[in-house]
């Protein structure tokens, strides 16, 4: 066989070059974004626009004195309270029905049937039954959250490897003990992934809730900066929410990385 | 070889099943054991009449083709797997599950080990469910295991930075720490590479001579069977229970290069040798 001893890295076709690679280059053409926006908006003046640096300067002034805040503030108390419910039921109901065949009968079938369902679709009925306040909000967000955690926790309990399984047995764990110590941790991963995409269903639908109820949060303020053509503030609102999803992700991603880092760094280390 | 025969007498001391009447219980019996696995179309026996017993401090292993029921038996003696027929006693007593005096060792380290904990809190957990958790400080005991496995230095370290053949060694300081009287290993080296294996072979013999416990270990390899036990069990080719019963009692210590080359290993490992591939 000839074969050369110097072995060269082939040049991947069609590589970028290493400007265009790099994350720092998509915040540029967003910032060429805002600005083709800003100068758009400013020279054509009409109440449908409104210029970037307005809605900077409107922001601000919500943020000092206006009704942002207690709506920012409303929101996401509904919204973290039924992602909490969500996640401790839903992580408790997957673990059991992976693990007790009798709950997975049980619940199985039920669940199956009620995952299709739009959420909103249970809106107007929960407002029948529960109201407009929090108790009728907080379910309808944790029903939207609970079965993107749920599906998560029971393939992930379901999926322990038999070694493990068989370490747990052999080692006298108790059933709680092989759950607490064993099933869970193993399923951390799978759990949250669930956490993480409930976290985005939650914020949507906590705005939403807030619509459709109409009395209070950001869902609510936004419908009535529509009604009275504030466009500025919609704008306003809507960037708001986008950075409250945004900080959430990255505090979830920076407890994630606290707890699994474990699992990230096994992964690495099989590359 | 004063000290290989001392070494031999106080590990052995508690043994010595071949003594005559009024001799103690095997610590582990199997008596006509049989495992049926059920298909949904037709039944597989893999095992059948196996009857076995092993002394309190012995270092038996078992050796066989792949099909034989090694793995099967293993299972078996472990409480894994109920026995189709038959009974399987540890201490005397009928077991039903895990038997609370033994551990297993598994080919599969990196299942077997939680990665979530370090090598020393993997050596915890093992402290925390143990049969006979030895007194005294649990930090000073996992410092103990780890030591004795040679894993000192890798303590703080997560499983999957380490090597196969150490993380095969932090599970074995795993199974110590729980004061296992019976050490259950099924084809425990098999998934490393020749020199790491050496390294696990007298780190498992240290363990043994030092901690006391009796090991049943399960391998396709005859060299490695006669290297490390006192007595090697040859399992009949199509899984009719045992077809040998061999006692080798090579001196000890053992050694990687010298043992190999007594007469008596060679001989032995040519006998067996032929009698598995038979």
């Amino acid at each position: 066989m000839a074969t050369d001893s110097t072995v060269t890295t082939p040049r991947r076709a069609g590589r970028l070059p290493r400007a265009l690679r790099s994350r720092f280059f998509g915040w540029l053409v967003f910032a060429g974004v805002l600005l083709a926006w800003q100068r758009y908006a400013s020279t054509h003046p009409s109440p449908r626009y409104a210029t970037v640096t307005d809605v900077a300067a409107k922001w601000w002034s919500e943020i000092l004195g206006g009704p942002l805040p207690a709506a920012i503030l409303q929101t996401l108390r509904t919204m973290l309270i039924g992602y909490a419910i969500a996640a401790v039921l839903a992580v408790a109901v997957g673990v059991l029905m992976a693990r007790v065949r009798f709950v997975y009968v049980l619940v199985e079938p039920p669940l199956e049937l009620l995952r299709p369902m739009p959420i909103s679709a249970v809106i107007p009925l929960l407002i029948l039954y529960l109201g407009i306040d929090d108790a009728m909000k907080i379910s309808v967000v944790a029903l939207a959250a609970f079965f993107h955690i749920l599906l998560n926790a029971y393939s992930g309990a379901g999926s322990t490897p038999r070694t493990m399984m068989d370490t747990a047995r052999t080692f006298g764990l108790t059933w709680r003990q092989t759950m607490a110590e064993v099933v869970i941790p193993a399923a951390a991963p799978a759990i949250f992934v669930g956490l993480r995409s409930a976290l985005a269903a939650s914020l949507v639908i906590s705005v939403v809730v807030g619509m459709i109820a109409g009395n209070d949060g950001l869902g609510h303020l936004l419908m009535i900066q529509q009604q009275s053509f504030l466009v500025t503030d919609l704008i306003v609102g809507a960037a708001t929410i986008a950075m409250l999803g945004y900080l959430l992700n990255f505090a979830f991603l920076f407890v994630e990385r606290r707890i699994l880092h474990w699992h990230f760094g096994a992964t690495r280390a099989q590359d | 070889m004063a000290i290989s025969t001392t070494s031999v007498t106080s590990s052995a001391s508690v043994a010595s099943p071949a003594g005559g009447a009024g001799r103690p219980a095997p610590l582990l019996e199997a008596e006509d054991v049989r495992m049926t696995y059920r298909g949904r179309r037709r039944e597989v026996t893999a095992l059948r009449d196996l009857s076995l017993r092993v002394g309190a401090g012995e270092f038996v292993a078992v050796v066989g083709r792949s099909g034989c029921g090694k793995s099967t038996l293993l299972r078996l003696l472990s409480g894994l797997l109920p026995a189709s027929a038959g009974e399987i006693r540890v201490a005397g007593q009928p077991i039903d599950g895990p038997p609370r005096q033994a551990r297993c060792v598994f080919q599969d380290y990196a299942q077997s080990l939680l990665p979530w904990k370090t090598v020393a809190g993997n050596v915890r957990f093992g402290l925390r469910h143990a049969y006979a958790a030895p007194a005294g400080d649990h930090d000073a005991l996992v410092a103990h295991y780890l030591d004795l496995v040679g894993l000192g230095h890798a303590a703080d370290r997560y499983p999957w930075e380490l090597s196969g053949g150490m993380q095969q060694r932090a599970a074995i300081a795993r199974a110590l720490a729980a004061g296992p009287r019976l050490l259950l290993m099924d084809e425990a080296f098999s998934g490393v590479d020749a020199l790491s294996r050496a390294t696990l072979q007298d780190v498992i013999l240290r363990a043994w001579a030092e901690a006391g416990v009796t090991v049943l270990f399960v391998t396709h390899d005859i060299d490695e069977a006669v290297y490390l036990a006192d007595r090697v069990v040859v399992l009949h080719p199509e899984g009719h229970g045992v077809l040998a019963d061999v006692r080798t009692d090579l001196p000890r210590p053992r050694e990687q290069v010298t043992t190999r080359e007594l007469p008596d290993f060679l001989r032995h490992r040519r006998d067996l040798l032929n009698l598995v591939l038979d």
